[in-house]
């Protein structure tokens, strides 16, 4: 099987000889699993090759969005212009107040604040009851008994990330670090659209354990688009 | 064929101020009133958009992407579904409108906008998938498919090019077999 994907890749890289390269161009004429892995070889590579040279020109791109966006928002009509200016001079105050106030570390991020557990999944009957009753319970703090009832659902069904990230962050919320990490690294290693998130409270719980070198490793992989891409960032400086 | 919104595809992929200008111009208020009639806000709009263009930017930037619906179809498209999976992970919002709503686009159109985006999701799912790999096999992926000739690259990783060239195919392969067990190649 590896001589199967080694070939693949020398044809692509155009590293076979001329012989090899026309026994393997008859190959493809018979074998059909082997002309679908090519395509999706060539295509994978057609994409990575292409995001790589496109990225140098995304931070210069992003300065002219953002400027662009700054004119397009100046532009909408304000509401109410004289009760914003009627104001400025407290909002002016509030600012000042806000900078001292930050300096001082009086606002300094709850890094593990918990979202709260979305209520409004639809499953089968039992599953969902169950879910419920974890979601409340998650949502008011209860988080040895949200892992008590997600606990069986894991065990009934295992594909289902969200019941393995809501344990995982129960844990965090116990303050059980290392079995927050147990549901949450293969979540943030995956696919799911909960593996960013993951990242961020991954990093939290390796973070809290001592372990800066694993936390960092965490952090530095929660998107731009993460909602937690300011706490990551104000948790990798004090990392 | 090519539409004649591609101009906006080639602002994009030179930066050119004037039209990211015009783009906003255009489509912006348009961004924001869907945004905001499904749940979210002025600043989610914006965020949406934004990410919108960056991704047509990395789909588009070699230059062979050929843009064959009206460009506000396109971004809508992108936009929406960009929405979708943001309401789906906070899930405590539910989509109860259509999120269609203020928007008419011919069926040809949308059917193509959606041909785009469908293309463009898969990009970023094969970008997202080498992302979450393995250190060893996202460097030597992203190594060997940089402008570096290969030995270089095992020079440079202090390897030999025969291990390169074995581990290259061997991270790809598992590349290959995370990308077919993606949601969204199982789909298509």
């Amino acid at each position: 099987m590896a001589a199967f994907f080694e070939q693949i890749q020398d044809y692509l890289d155009g590293a076979l000889a001329a012989d090899e390269r026309l026994a393997f161009e008859r190959q493809l004429e018979t074998d059909k699993a082997l002309r679908e892995e090519l395509a999706l070889q060539r295509e994978l590579r057609d994409i990575i090759t292409k995001h790589q040279a496109a990225e140098a020109g995304v931070p210069a791109l992003e300065a002219t969005l953002r400027q662009a966006r700054t004119a397009h928002e100046a532009d909408v009509p304000r509401k109410k212009p004289g009760v914003i200016r009627l104001l400025l001079p407290v909002v002016a105050a509030a600012a000042c107040l806000l900078v001292v106030f930050n300096y001082l570390e009086l606002f300094a991020p709850d890094f593990e604040q918990l979202p709260e557990m979305a209520t409004s999944v639809t499953r089968d009957g039992g599953a969902d009851s169950t879910y419920q009753q974890a979601a409340s319970a998650f949502n008011s703090g209860n988080y040895q008994t949200s892992i008590t009832l997600l606990d069986p659902l894991i065990t009934d069904d295992t594909t289902i990330v969200r019941y393995r990230y809501y344990r995982g962050l129960s844990h965090l919320g116990q303050a059980q670090y290392r079995q927050a990490l147990t549901d949450l690294e293969p979540i943030a290693d995956g696919p799911s659209v909960f593996a960013g998130d993951a990242c961020y409270f991954a990093a939290v719980a390796w973070w809290r354990l001592g372990h800066h070198d694993e936390a960092l490793t965490y952090v530095e992989r929660v998107a731009e688009t993460s909602d937690y891409h300011k706490k990551a960032e104000r948790l990798k400086k004090k990392l | 064929m090519m539409h004649p919104d591609q101009r906006f595809i080639t602002y994009l992929q030179q930066n050119d101020n004037r039209g990211i200008v015009e783009i906003y111009r255009l489509y912006a208020s348009k961004i924001t009133r869907m945004i905001q009639y499904n749940s979210g806000d002025a600043a989610d709009a914006a965020d949406m958009m934004q990410e919108a263009l960056v991704d047509i930017y990395r789909m588009s930037a070699d230059g062979q992407f050929v843009l064959t619906c009206p460009f506000e179809a396109f971004l809508v498209t992108i936009c929406k579904r960009k929405w979708l999976n943001v309401l789906k992970k906070r899930a405590s919002s539910p989509v109860t409108k259509s999120i269609d709503d203020g928007f008419n686009l011919d069926k040809d159109d949308e059917a193509e906008a959606d041909r785009h985006a469908d293309q463009l999701e898969r990009e970023h799912t094969v970008m997202q998938v080498l992302a979450n790999m393995g250190d060893r096999c996202r460097e030597i992926i992203q190594a060997c498919m940089g402008k570096e000739h290969q030995e270089q690259v095992a020079d440079r990783l202090g390897l030999t090019y025969a291990y390169l060239r074995k581990k290259k195919s061997e991270c790809m392969a598992q590349l290959g077999r995370l990308v077919k067990a993606h949601p969204l190649f199982k789909r298509n």
